[in-house]
């Protein structure tokens, strides 16, 4: 029997984590830090260090990776033995709506939106919101009162682009609390909170193994994945981290 | 380097903006030319920041307060530069791409340019390739910068580079591109001219393409 152990961003936990519950051959998941996107090159860098762990202590045949192509971080991720397979999508909206992997443009809408799934909704409250004090705290111990309100002003500056926040569910994960948590986040982002529901069926093809490879990437050992000219995520082989 | 001067650049670099309004104030009134504030004060001041930068000893906070600095400095200069003519150092279009609405990085890099003494025409995000096209032209620019944080937006830019090359400023505008997941063999696969991995050296490269084409 084939061996398969999921590594993926925490941002996808509540659905990946759902879906296992009622997978009658539920396996090991792994979860990363949400936010590594940031900086992908250390994306890259916890991404590789865990594979080549996991190939190493567990040798599985396949190691599917919950996450698309995360402003390029998961360029020159690779494996020694196992094939990697991965949705074919640069971010992860597309699994989370059920939009299905991303072959043509999005729609462009979607550039205004601020997305909010379950786990983003967590990470936000944790990783933004939860850790902003501290960051205005030591920009005025580092940079005095003016730089330090000067900077949280260019901080939420970005957010000036957007129009609006969408809470993107699954039925099965809707809760009043996620909701009301939404809605904080977006009272804080001075943006209006919209909702639309996702579809699971996107997530639920990767997890059963991500066998269509129209909608997923399989690299085999030594390979790795880019994006080309036309901006079409592609199979190459790996070479270097270099550029 | 004058005691005063010296004071300029070096409370730049700690981005104390008030003070450094106050001191390029100061310098005028003792006398200094407004070139010489400009020349041998803030922009040693902020070319230190770049350098320090380049090399990850400081971080992006340490630069945005040391541009508004700078800012803040060459506001009390600019009405006494006019016609200067060693401020005429070229003319630089940026803009994120089309779709693309992450412009932290792209204001850092415009902050960086007009550090330098460029003229910097900033057209803010998501702007098409056209519009890049026909500012360029009108504004006589060297230098075409486009920026993208998104790899779902990043293709536009070789639609960029296919309209510059259809124009009148074929042969005549360089293209510089940047931004996270944006790098040197992006660049060479869309044929844009130059690929620079942080805003001083975007800076720096600018500077160059644009004396370059005096």
């Amino acid at each position: 029997m084939r061996t398969c152990i999921l590594i993926a961003c925490e941002v996808f936990q509540p659905e990946l984590e759902h879906l296992n519950r009622n997978n009658p051959k539920a396996f090991e998941f792994i979860f990363l830090r949400q936010g590594l996107h940031d900086t992908p090159d250390l994306l890259r860098t916890e991404l590789q260090k865990v594979i080549d762990k996991v190939e190493l202590e567990q040798a599985p045949d396949e190691i599917l990776l919950g996450y698309g192509f995360c402003g390029r971080g998961l360029y020159g991720v690779t494996s020694k033995k196992a094939t990697l397979i991965l949705p074919k999508v640069h971010d992860c909206i597309p699994l989370l709506l059920g939009d299905g992997p991303d072959i043509k443009t999005r729609p462009p809408e979607y550039a205004k939106t601020y997305w909010l799934s379950p786990g983003w909704i967590e990470s936000s409250l944790k990783y933004y919101i939860a850790e902003r004090d501290g960051r205005y705290q030591g920009y005025i111990e580092s940079y005095g009162q003016d730089s330090a309100d000067y900077l949280m002003d260019l901080e939420k500056s970005w957010l000036d682009n957007y129009n609006s926040t969408c809470f993107t569910y699954w039925d099965e994960l809707y809760s009043e609390d996620l909701l009301k948590k939404a809605h904080f986040i977006s009272e804080d982002m001075n943006l209006p909170c919209e909702e639309r529901k996702g579809s699971p069926w996107y997530m639920q093809e990767f997890l059963d193994g991500g066998v269509d490879q129209e909608k997923f990437l399989h690299l085999k050992p030594g390979m790795t994945l880019d994006l080309n000219a036309d901006g079409a995520l592609v199979v190459i082989p790996f070479q270097s981290l270099d550029s | 380097m004058s005691a005063i001067l010296q004071e300029i650049s070096t409370l730049l670099q700690k981005g104390k903006m008030k003070d450094v309004a106050e001191l390029t104030q100061k310098a005028l009134d003792e006398g200094l030319a407004p070139l010489t504030i400009l020349n041998d004060g803030l922009m040693p001041g902020m070319d230190i920041i770049g350098e320090r930068f380049k090399n990850n000893d400081i971080f992006i906070p340490e630069v945005l307060i040391a541009a508004r600095a700078m800012a803040a400095g060459t506001a009390v200069l600019r009405p006494l530069l006019v016609g200067e003519s060693a401020q005429d150092k070229g003319t630089v279009i940026i803009g994120t791409i089309k779709d693309d609405l992450h412009d932290i990085g792209k204001n850092l890099v415009r902050m960086m340019m007009e550090s330098k003494g460029l003229t910097v025409i900033d057209l803010g995000n998501n702007i098409a390739p056209q519009k890049y096209v026909d500012e360029a032209i009108k504004h006589g620019a060297q230098v075409i910068a486009s920026s993208a944080l998104l790899t779902t937006t990043m293709v536009h830019m070789k639609e960029l580079v296919a309209l510059v090359a259809k124009s009148e400023l074929a042969g005549k505008v360089k293209i510089m591109i940047g931004g996270a997941p944006v790098n040197q063999a992006f660049c060479d696969s869309i044929g844009a001219d130059i690929y620079t991995s942080d805003a001083s050296s975007a800076a720096e490269t600018a500077v160059s393409i644009c004396a370059a084409a005096k």
